[in-house]
Formats: C-alpha cells, sequence, structure tokens
C-alpha cells in the first residue's frame, strides 16, 4: 500500500513538474516571422517618388495624407515572408480515352499553393458547362451520385457502376470534408459548379495561415450509360487560387 | 567438272536467297511502316499532355486610401513557371467576404466589364480582357494604375485582379476536360477625401473554454465585426493575469475587417508559465493604428491539470488492484 502511494506521489511530481516548463507562443517559423507594426521590411520598384511604388511593407507614406491624396501599402505588412503567392496545377488537359459503358473513367490533376505574403488562401473550381458535344449539342449530365444527392455543394457516395454522369473527388491539404487528406479518394464526388446555370464556384482548398506547396490531387470521373451518344465530350474547368484579405 | 558445277548450283542459290533477304527484308520494313502509319491515324496513341500550368504573384495584398480625383500606381510581378509559353488575359472582379476567415467570393456576376473601369488601366501595356504571352521562366512587371475619378463617392471598394491562362484544346477523338488557372491579388480601396473616415467596429466574441487543463495553450476565440462603411486592423493585445502573478500577452494579427462584415481573428496559442488557478483575459485594441477609441472585453477561465489528476487517480487505482488480486490470490493459495 505504501509502495503504491508513494508511486502516486512520484507521478505527481512528474505531472506538476512538467507543467511549469516554460512553454512559448510559436511566433516565428520557416515560412514566416511576425514583424512588430512599425517595421518596414521591404522595398520595392519605385518608378517615382512619389508615384510609382512596387511593392510596400508598412505605411510607405511619403508625405500628410492631405498632400500626397494617397495612402498605399502592399501584403500583408505584420508578416514578414518568404514565400510568394503561386498556383500550378499539373496538366493543362486531362483524357479520359475511349469511354466504355458502365466502366468508369478517371483522370487526375495535382494543385499547389504556396501562400506566403497572402496570410492564407483558397482555390475554386467551376466548369463552363456540362460535358458536351459541341457539334450535336449531346451531353454526359453532372452526376446526382448512388442516391441522388451529390450537387456542387454536396458530397455524395458514387459507387455504382449503373450511376452515370461526372463529376470529381479529393484527397489532400487543405480540401473540404469529407474529402480524406491524403491518398486514396474516397467513394464521395462532387458536381463541378456548372457557371453556364448560373451556379457559384465552389471552394476546394483553403487555408487561414501561411504555407508552403499545400498540394491537393483531384480526380475526375465519368461514367456512360449505354444510351450515351457516341461523339467527342469536352468542357474548360477552371481553377481560381485567390489570397485571403 | 562435277565439283564445279555443285560450286555454280551454291553460288546461284545463295544469290536467290540474297534476293529473298533483300526483297523480305524490304517488306517487313513496307509492313512496319505502314501498319504503324495505320495504327497512329485510326487507332491512336494516347497524347501526353504533360504541361503544367504555374504561376506566381506578388503582392498578394494592396491596400489603397486614395482622395477622389487622385491617382497611384502599383507594380505587379508576374511569373510564369510552366513548362510553356503562357497566354495570360488580366481581368477585374469586385469580390465581397465570404464567411469569417478572410475569403472572398468573386464570380462571374462580379466581373467589372472594360467599358466601366473607371478606377484601372495599366501602365505597362496590357489590357483588361486582352490576352498577353508570357515566355517560360519570365517575370513581367505590370504597372496598374488606380486612378479616381473626381466626384466618387467616399466609400470602400474590394476588387481582385485576376490573372488568367488560356485554355488547351484536347485530342480530337478524346472525351477530355481542359484546364484554366486563374491567379488573383486583392485590392482595398477606400476612397476619402480627408483621410480619415470614421471607423466603426464591434466585439461579436472574446471567449475561451472555462476550464482549461494545465497541458494546453489557450484557445482564444474572438470575432470582430466592421459595421461601417470602411476596412480597418485591430491593434492591440490580450492580456492574461493569473491569481498566481502570472503575466502574459499576446499581440493580436492586425487583419482586416472589411466593412460591413465580420471576421473571426487568428489567435496566436500562449501557455501561461503557471498554468493553475483562476484567471482573467482582457482584450484591449483600437480600431485601426492611430485610433482614438479602444474597444475591450474581459472573460474569465481556471487552468486545472484534471488530465494529470484523471491519469494520476487511474494508475493509483490500477496499483491498488493490482495488490488486492495479489493478496487474494495468496490467500487462495494458503488456503488451498
Amino acid at each position: 500500500m505504501k509502495k503504491g502511494f508513494n508511486i502516486g506521489i512520484l507521478i505527481l511530481g512528474f505531472l506538476l513538474s512538467s507543467l511549469f516548463l516554460p512553454v512559448k507562443a510559436v511566433m516565428k517559423s520557416s515560412d514566416y516571422e511576425l514583424q512588430m507594426p512599425n517595421l518596414n521590411f521591404s522595398a520595392g520598384n519605385v518608378s517615382s517618388s512619389e508615384y510609382k511604388l512596387g511593392f510596400t511593407g508598412g505605411q510607405n507614406m511619403p508625405g500628410p495624407y492631405t498632400s500626397t491624396g494617397y495612402w498605399l501599402g502592399a501584403g500583408f505588412w505584420y508578416i514578414k515572408t518568404i514565400i510568394p503567392f503561386a498556383f500550378s496545377i499539373s496538366n493543362t488537359v486531362v483524357d479520359f480515352n475511349v469511354l466504355s459503358v458502365g466502366v468508369a473513367s478517371t483522370a487526375a490533376t495535382t494543385l499547389t499553393v504556396s501562400a506566403g505574403g497572402a496570410g492564407g488562401y483558397q482555390v475554386t473550381v467551376q466548369e463552363d458547362h456540362e460535358l458536351i458535344v459541341d457539334s450535336i449539342g449531346a451531353l454526359i449530365a453532372n452526376t446526382t451520385g448512388d442516391n441522388g444527392d451529390i450537387t456542387e455543394s454536396n458530397a455524395g457516395t458514387w459507387q455504382q457502376s449503373t450511376t452515370y454522369g461526372f463529376g470529381y473527388t479529393m484527397y489532400g491539404n487543405d480540401v473540404p470534408t469529407p474529402f480524406p487528406t491524403a491518398a486514396p479518394a474516397g467513394n464521395s464526388f462532387k458536381q463541378f459548379a456548372d457557371i453556364s446555370k448560373d451556379k457559384t464556384a465552389q471552394v476546394i482548398m483553403s487555408r487561414n495561415a501561411v504555407g508552403k506547396n499545400r498540394s491537393s490531387t483531384l480526380v475526375y470521373k465519368v461514367n456512360i450509360s449505354p444510351v450515351q451518344v457516341a461523339g467527342r465530350y469536352h468542357n474548360v474547368i477552371t481553377y481560381i487560387a485567390t489570397p485571403t484579405f | 567438272m562435277k565439283a564445279k558445277s555443285v560450286k555454280l548450283k551454291v553460288k546461284n542459290y545463295n544469290l536467290k536467297l540474297k534476293t529473298l533477304f533483300k526483297k523480305t527484308k524490304s517488306f517487313t520494313l513496307y509492313v512496319l511502316v505502314f501498319s504503324s502509319t495505320l495504327y497512329t491515324l485510326h487507332f491512336g496513341v494516347n497524347p501526353v499532355y504533360a504541361q503544367s500550368l504555374s504561376l506566381s504573384l506578388w503582392p498578394p495584398l494592396l491596400e489603397v486610401m486614395i482622395q477622389p480625383g487622385r491617382s497611384v500606381n502599383q507594380v505587379y510581378k508576374l511569373t510564369n513557371s510552366s513548362d510553356h509559353e503562357l497566354q495570360i488575359t488580366p481581368h477585374i472582379f469586385s469580390f465581397k467576404p465570404q464567411g469569417e476567415n478572410g475569403e472572398i467570393q468573386i464570380s462571374s456576376k462580379f466581373k467589372v466589364q472594360s467599358s466601366k473601369l473607371d478606377f484601372f488601366s495599366f501602365e505597362s501595356g496590357e489590357h483588361f480582357d486582352q490576352a498577353f504571352y508570357l515566355p517560360i521562366g519570365k517575370e513581367r512587371e505590370i504597372i496598374l494604375e488606380v486612378s479616381i475619378p473626381k466626384g466618387s463617392p467616399e466609400n470602400d471598394y474590394y476588387y481582385t485582379l485576376l490573372f488568367s491562362t488560356g485554355s488547351t484544346p484536347g485530342e480530337n477523338k478524346q472525351t477530355s476536360s481542359s484546364s484554366i488557372a486563374q491567379i488573383g491579388t486583392n485590392i482595398l480601396l477606400t476612397v476619402s477625401q480627408n483621410g480619415n473616415p470614421r471607423l466603426l467596429g464591434r466585439i461579436l466574441e472574446f471567449s475561451t473554454p472555462k476550464i482549461i487543463d494545465s497541458f494546453s495553450p489557450i484557445a482564444f476565440t474572438v470575432r470582430l465585426e466592421n459595421w461601417g462603411k470602411t476596412f480597418w486592423k485591430p491593434f492591440g493585445k490580450i492580456k492574461v493575469t493569473g491569481i498566481l502573478k502570472q503575466k502574459d500577452e499576446i499581440s493580436l494579427y492586425e487583419q482586416n475587417i472589411l466593412a460591413e462584415s465580420s471576421r473571426k481573428l487568428d489567435i496566436p496559442e500562449i501557455k501561461p508559465k503557471l498554468p493553475l488557478g483562476p484567471f482573467k483575459a482582457s482584450l484591449e485594441f483600437s480600431l485601426g493604428e492611430s485610433g482614438p477609441e479602444k474597444l475591450s472585453a474581459e472573460t474569465t477561465f481556471w487552468y486545472l491539470p484534471y488530465k494529470a489528476f484523471f491519469a494520476l487517480f487511474m494508475g493509483t487505482t490500477a496499483i491498488l488492484l493490482v495488490k488486492r488480486l495479489k493478496k487474494l490470490f495468496f490467500r487462495s493459495r494458503v488456503s488451498t
């Protein structure tokens, strides 16, 4: 009994001592560094002392507002960033080969974002229209999934070979739920927002903090029914990367 | 004689073989070339579109306060890091804040038509909605002129300058989707005559869990609302004080709160040196760097090592249980 009590005291002592270890807020990383408000960290392309400024940090006001007529600041001047705002897509065209009835064809695109001075970012996606044969107007409609619940904003299950249409799933960094953060992609799919039908572009990646090489993979899926008209279907998917403000 | 005739026969045979071989070889070549041509023409080799799209842009945010009738220029740096030359088209959209994390919403409805571009033009030769070429690995300096016509109403205007790549057509016989990449930079524009617009805000939420484990940092939630017409940034701190004379401070990130919107601030996590007992946290900030008005709020919470106590309780219970079981085991052995 006494031995057990002693062990208990030891554990308590260890836990209490670990409480008092100094822990500071993380205010610096390899990606960013917090700056004091009045530090002017950057230089720019000053084309003219008065008007043509490059990127500036801090309140780079050359004189009183009433005489200059403007105040200009660019970038998040409280964060000294070493990462530019950059966006890449791994391929310009994805081909689905020759489509066979009831056999889903898939293809993948990798998206990569580095958001430095932006502080955060988002990527949205939209399609110009559904997959279409321009010459005859035949369509492969956007899928509604196995349960008829898939929309551009709602993910649903798409597993059955008798469920037809066009859609996407995702995995990777900063993807919205229910998409997984690592491969493989699951069976949850969404439609691309169709701007020809006034749909709003949907967020497919977002982060409220500085990030470097944040990467996700978008997997397209198309499956056709026996009554699908033969032809070369095509559409354009637009990915828009914007920084937070 | 016989030997000579045999030699001649062999020679003729060799010649025939050589001719046949030559003919066969050329025939095989023909067949090979023909079949590969047919294959290419009729069956098609799936084209490989290894081309990538990669753009970077600086700066990602421009904040301008300007008088009507004035103009100011900003240099943007756009770099093509793709593996091919890009056709780039600049567009400008107005945007509105979406959610509370600084994200934006733009749509085709918000696109500013080039005929109505009162505020923006390029001094470096580009035109809105007209493409230019950007070679591989090249950086282009694009000078945007922000010019506010006289008599423009004093207000905030929020825009996104978007650079869009062109689309690549797919292979003619295949079903395909082409990709377009667009990269944007935000412009927060305040038109003000005196440079001192009225800033209005309120604290929607300042909270933390009421009981925090001593091993965890404090997770503050700060939501601020701008109910005015001009965007501002909070300049201030959260001061944390404990009953055992603990003192800590967190400086707020100066994140923009746009007009008629709210934002949840990103607060750095902190853990007091002595995380034990009752604490008080007070939030105080001004709207803008030199804002005369200050907003403040307070909250209280407790730091307790409840996870440690729970672990200790479980550990002690387990030890006592083991001891008791041992005793029972020995007793049963003695009795047998």
